[in-house]
């Protein structure tokens, strides 16, 4: 957990700009990487930035996959202020999509108003209740969040399944529900780009967090627990409490992945329709030193990586394998600081004992 | 200044490097399944199709790797929006959402997918007489079966099949297989049994282990997923598993007897040739053994089954051959 | 002639000067102190002699050569040894093994067992440091292993022996045994530097002393020529009053009682027992003891962080038992705990937060779950006020403060709320000199408006002067209790060892 806790501590302004430079280290090697797999790097690159920001459309489409990033990474951000590491957003955000569909479809008479806010708080409900487990588990037996989140994450993609399968399932050979209605479908901003009013759900969700860790009490609790559990212990604060509570609102946030994609982009619940939103919110979360703003940039560069990414691979015939590498390499290379700093950190630690005598 | 003249440099390179290609007559677009190239199944046969019509007309193509679900209506918008495709092709039957929305969009655009029907006058839907597979298999599997002189196989006259769910299509198979099997000996047991899932690999070979007590000595996984499971069993139990939609005798070269085929090189290959032709048409195409879109591959198969094989196929392309849809109970 | 000679080392840890320009000559032959408080750089500097660390500039002269010393190893073999605060030994290994281990005897490829106990012995025996060579360094006590730390070195052939705050981790007893061997040495014609921050023991042992003020000499003196006071202005850089002035108290109220106290650490295996003690308004009860004694369970327990086993606890009369933490400091009960930045302080936090501790969901600080920053700013801007801390602002992060300051914000923010009692455990502990007179003067000034305090401090003579009674813990038991005047220093030594004393009763 020292790891988690130094990278909490950096300043926000260093870290950009450190993350800054190591996008475009990671874009100079990524060039020479696709020059010697006999590409168009100027094209490649052209690509890259004109598939992300080139037109409107690109850049709604960067911004359609930013935003289930930015809520895993949120929700894996807020655990990591309690001291807490929920490797289990995968698992709840498919109860958040699945309790989401099945509100729209089972109360679709209701009008839109009143079904879209009901919609979106099941599927945070449902997130939310699935990570109250681990939570608890952790608070009241000691069993290690990791261990029981990446179990739940099984327990939460099959259990959709099954539900899906023996109650809700569409007729045809894909496992998925019906369409939800219409009225709970989120309009579009931009004809055809499906994106929707959920990126603005999304932004307000960190504003929220932003301002929960910085002015209330119920966030300054989870800090201190985070950051020290004996002090928060001593000063009086209910641990186990603000440990429960913090994996139910890192599980709601998930959860919020699910009801954003059910509502905005798939319009009903598919089987396995996540390709690792959960997992790829850990990332967002580290970049992001798991401070809301930050995971809201780290989401957006992982966004315009990805939408980059798909106009790369079609125009300038990178085959995706390539564009993974560059993908991978801008990742390691914002991370890399990270982690160079943390044993930067680590070492004048160990010298300051000397210091301290 | 200097930004301004970047862009400019880049917008030329960028129009240099397509006129070369915007003169090509035949350009196809394919947006392949999650999972991308190299997964031994329908994105590598689907390529396999594109590179036969290359060679044959000399076309031009472009393709996409989606990694999610959700890029599906991204890269079929980003295909249909240059307006440079003769065809856009959806391989695999989860993006039939993407491409019904997309297709409204662009009325004009020419589309085809492989594996289901999307109701669009611009879409030529691919779907396979899947009875005739089954057929094929049974007749194979008939035959091996009485090869007592080959040790993994029982003096039993009898052979199993594992279908992934209980559904018109798996049944359809079933029923071939059934029939295949009695067409050439009567005697022959047919054993079968549904998993109930597409992705349980466990109980797939747990039922295999099943009929492989009862005496079975050869089993058609027809299960997706699942049907992972029958190979394993069959591995295991040192007796033959077919395999089903591509070829999967890599997973176990010495007990993959054949693979009942969905030929997506020959499907891609069938809609360029089509929309080359001008006969493209915008309807549901069912395809089996005379348009070459189903068969077996050869793996281990005795050069005498498979001419024997090659005889039915023969009959079929001729319809002599009359298979029912459901099994008889 | 000088055995050690550093000229002009200096070492940047960042953009933190832990040494500047510093000049140490060390005589052949004589006992050296090493002065200054915490954070003065006296552990870098010797580092830097050790081999450990490297300079930024400056150079090293042994016997009146220059020599880059640039690994411990290297220093070694130039006879010099540097016994750390944490013993660098194997706890399952025998003192014997420990001893040579690296460097043992052999006959043909096995080692020869009895010339290495042969060695070993007869170092021991020339030094009087006495130890059972076979022993298991698990099974004996902290003193003990110090020596087997000292016959290490002297087996390598030491010379110049570094010993880093050996007292610490001793009872009184225990630094006067090693004071002796230090003697010996010295007779022997061994240099010893000695580092510490503890006047007294400068002033009892050394020939000479160099002190160090924020990584800069503030010079050498001859000990015959100086005194306390001379000393603590050199460290501190102002004069300080080392001895508190405690008025005489009447006979008053209880205010705090804990009544058969039981418990039972199972990670530690030990157990408190039966503890009883009653602490008056105006009073300051001391806890005597070696730590690790009970001293740590008994805080705990009191405030609520601990489960017991049995116990009651009374404040002002009304049972607080089933009290939880936060009840437990509501009601006027104030807590410095021993380890403050474990439980005290949340490190990377700011000073504002910190204040906020255990207040933040309480008016002024919060309303309604809403942090009021402006309040928290404004009783922040008190504390530091009222509490001399020293820090660049309220927003400055608590791990930028010094021992001292952290401690003054700590104690700041506890008395906030005005307790009745207060449980100060530990409270000058890795404090400098002048925040030590500080908080001292604190206790007294609140012992006189009539707060009840429990003081539990390894140190006796901050116990001695401040405490009206004593009472000495001994493996979790309350073994004496008296009025301070009533106890000798070597008899608490002794009651805190576990040894039986008579002590006059009044």
């Amino acid at each position: 957990m020292k790891i988690i806790e130094k990278i909490k501590n950096m300043s926000f302004l260093a870290n950009i700009l450190y993350s800054i430079l190591a996008i475009i280290f990671a874009l100079i090697i990524g060039a020479v990487l696709i020059f010697l797999s006999g590409h168009n790097v100027i094209n490649a690159y052209y690509n890259l930035f004109y598939g992300a920001f080139g037109n409107t459309y690109n850049l709604s489409q960067t911004l359609l996959k930013t935003i289930p990033l930015i809520f895993t990474g949120l929700a894996v951000a807020v655990s990591f202020q309690c001291g807490l590491f929920n490797i289990g957003g995968e698992g709840q955000l498919y109860w958040g999509a699945f309790a989401t569909a099945i509100t729209a479809i089972t109360f679709a008479k209701l009008p839109g108003p009143v079904l879209i806010p009901l919609s979106i708080l099941a599927g945070a409900a449902a997130g939310g209740i699935w990570g109250i487990f681990p939570g608890y588990l952790k608070a009241k037996t000691g069993a290690h969040e990791v261990i029981t989140t990446i179990m739940l994450n099984y327990i939460g993609i099959l259990g959709t399944t099954f539900f899906l399968k023996n109650y809700f399932k569409a007729d045809g050979p894909v496992d998925q529900t019906v369409f939800i209605p219409e009225s709970t479908r989120l309009k579009e901003l931009i004809p055809y780009s499906r994106l929707t009013w959920a990126i603005f759900i999304a932004i307000f969700t960190v504003i929220l967090l932003d301002l929960f860790f910085k002015k209330t009490s119920a966030g300054y609790d989870m800090k201190a627990v985070g950051q020290n559990i004996s002090a928060a212990e001593y000063a009086g604060i209910s641990t186990s409490r603000v440990l429960i509570m913090s994996m139910c609102l890192s599980g709601a946030i998930a959860g919020l992945t699910g009801s954003t994609m059910v509502l905005g982009v798939l319009h009903r619940f598919i089987t396995n329709f996540s390709p690792g939103y959960g997992f790829t919110g850990i990332a967002v979360a580290v970049l992001g030193r798991n401070k809301p703003w930050g995971v809201f940039l780290a989401a957006l560069l992982f966004g315009a990586l990805e939408a980059g990414g798909m106009s790369m691979q079609l125009f300038a015939r990178i085959p995706s394998d390539l564009m993974t590498i560059v993908q991978g390499l801008v990742i390691i290379f914002v991370a890399a600081p990270a982690f160079i700093q943390v044993i930067g950190k680590l070492i004048p630690v160990r010298r300051g004992a000397g210091l301290d005598e | 200044m200097f930004k301004k003249s970047l862009v400019l440099v880049l917008g030329l390179l960028l129009v240099f490097s397509f006129a070369s290609v915007v003169k090509a007559e035949g350009r196809i677009a394919v947006v392949f399944a999650t999972g991308g190239l190299g997964d031994k199944s329908f994105n590598d046969s689907g390529y396999e199709g594109l590179l036969m019509a290359k060679e044959a007309f000399g076309i031009e193509y472009d393709y996409a790797e989606p990694s999610a679900i959700t890029d599906f209506e991204t890269y079929l918008n980003q295909f249909s929006a240059t307006r440079r495709y003769d065809l856009i092709i959806s391989i695999g039957f989860d993006q039939a959402d993407a491409l019904n929305k997309i297709a409204a969009r662009f009325p004009d655009q020419k589309y085809a997918i492989v594996d289901t029907v999307v109701d669009q006058p611009n879409v030529a839907s691919f779907v396979y007489e899947e009875k005739e597979r089954g057929f094929l298999l049974g007749v194979a599997a008939a035959l091996m079966t009485t090869r007592t002189n080959d040790p993994k196989i029982n003096p039993e006259k009898v052979i199993g099949v594992i279908g992934g769910m209980e559904i018109p299509l798996i049944e359809a198979n079933i029923a071939g297989y059934i029939a295949g099997a009695k067409y050439i000996d009567p005697e022959v047991e047919v054993l079968y049994a549904y998993v109930g899932d597409w992705a349980d690999p466990a109980k797939g070979k747990e039922l295999t282990l099943s009929q492989i007590e009862r005496g079975a000595d050869i089993i058609w996984g027809a299960a997706g997923r699942s049907g992972l499971g029958v190979i394993m069993a069959a591995e295991e139990q040192d007796c033959y598993a077919i395999g089903a939609d591509s070829d999967q005798g890599h997973l176990a070269p010495e007990h993959v007897l054949t693979n009942g085929m969905k030929f997506v090189n020959n499907t891609v290959f069938l809609v360029i040739e089509q929309v080359l032709n001008d006969t493209f048409e915008g309807d549901t195409h069912v395809l089996g053994v005379k348009e070459g879109g189903l068969g077996y591959s050869k793996n281990l198969l005795p050069e005498d089954i498979i001419n024997k094989l090659e005889e039915v196929e023969e009959l079929m392309k001729n319809k002599e051959i009359d298979i029912p849809d459901t099994i008889k109970k | 002639m000088y055995a050690v000679e550093l000229r002009g080392i200096s070492k940047k840890f960042g953009d933190i000067l832990a040494n500047d320009n510093i000049d140490l000559a060390i005589k052949k032959g004589e006992i050296h102190c090493l002065l200054g408080e915490n954070g003065a750089g006296k552990t870098t500097l010797m580092k830097i002699l050790f081999g450990l660390y490297s300079k930024d500039s400056g150079s090293i002269f042994i016997n009146n050569q220059e020599i880059n010393i640039d690994s411990p190893r290297k220093a070694i073999d130039l006879g010099i040894s540097m016994i750390h605060q944490h013993f660098m030994l194997v706890n399952r290994f025998t003192v014997t093994e420990n001893i040579i281990a690296g460097e043992e005897p052999s006959k043909g490829i096995f080692i020869d067992e009895k010339e290495a106990l042969k060695r070993v012995e007869e170092i021991a025996g020339r030094y009087n440091l006495r130890i059972n060579p076979t022993a298991v360094i698990e099974d004996i006590s902290v003193g003990e292993q110090q020596r087997v730390e000292i016959i290490k070195a002297l087996y390598r052939k030491a010379e110049i022996l570094i010993l880093d705050e050996p007292t610490a981790v001793l009872t009184p007893q225990e630094t006067e045994e090693l004071f002796q061997v230090m003697r010996e040495l010295k007779n022997d014609g061994k240099t010893i530097i000695f580092i510490t921050h503890k006047l007294k023991e400068t002033m009892a042992i050394s020939d000479r002393v160099t002190i160090l003020r924020n990584g800069k000499k503030a010079g050498t003196v001859n000990t015959a020529e100086t005194d306390p006071v001379q000393l603590a202005r050199m460290m501190v850089g102002r004069d300080v009053l080392l001895q508190v002035e405690k008025s005489e108290r009447e006979k008053n109220n209880v205010i705090f009682e804990v009544k058969d106290l039981s418990l039972k650490n199972v990670s530690s295996n030990l157990s408190l027992k039966n503890v009883n003690f009653q602490i008056e308004k105006g009073e300051i009860l001391g806890l005597a003891g070696v730590e690790g004694n009970g001293q740590l369970e008994l805080e705990e327990a009191i405030m609520g962080l601990r489960p017991i086993e049995k116990g009651t606890f009374i404040l002002n009369g009304r049972d607080i038992s089933s009290f939880s933490t936060r009840e437990k400091r509501n009601t006027g009960m104030a807590y410095i705990p021993s380890d403050r930045l474990k439980r005290g302080l949340i490190e990377s936090f700011t000073i504002e937060e910190n204040v906020m501790l255990g207040s933040e969901w309480k008016p002024p600080f919060a309303k309604r779950g809403i942090i009021d920053e402006d309040k928290i700013k404004e009783y922040t801007e008190k504390i530091i006020k009222e509490f001399d801390i020293k820090c660049s602002s309220t927003k400055a992060r608590v791990s930028e403060l010094s021992g001292g300051n952290q401690q003054k914000l700590l104690i700041g923010r506890e008395l906030l709320a005005d307790p009745e009692f207060i449980l100060a455990s530990q409270p000058t502990r890795g404090v400098d000199v002048g925040a030590v007179e500080y908080i001292h003067n604190l206790l007294l000034q609140l012992r006189d408006r009539g707060k009840g305090i429990l003081l539990i401090s390894a140190e006796l003579d901050e116990l001695r002067s401040l405490s009206d009674r004593i009472m000495v813990i001994y493996e979790g038991r309350i073994v004496a209790e008296g009025r301070t005047e009533d106890f000798t220093e070597e008899e608490l030594g002794l009651l805190m060892a576990g040894q039986e004393v008579e002590v006059l009763q009044s």
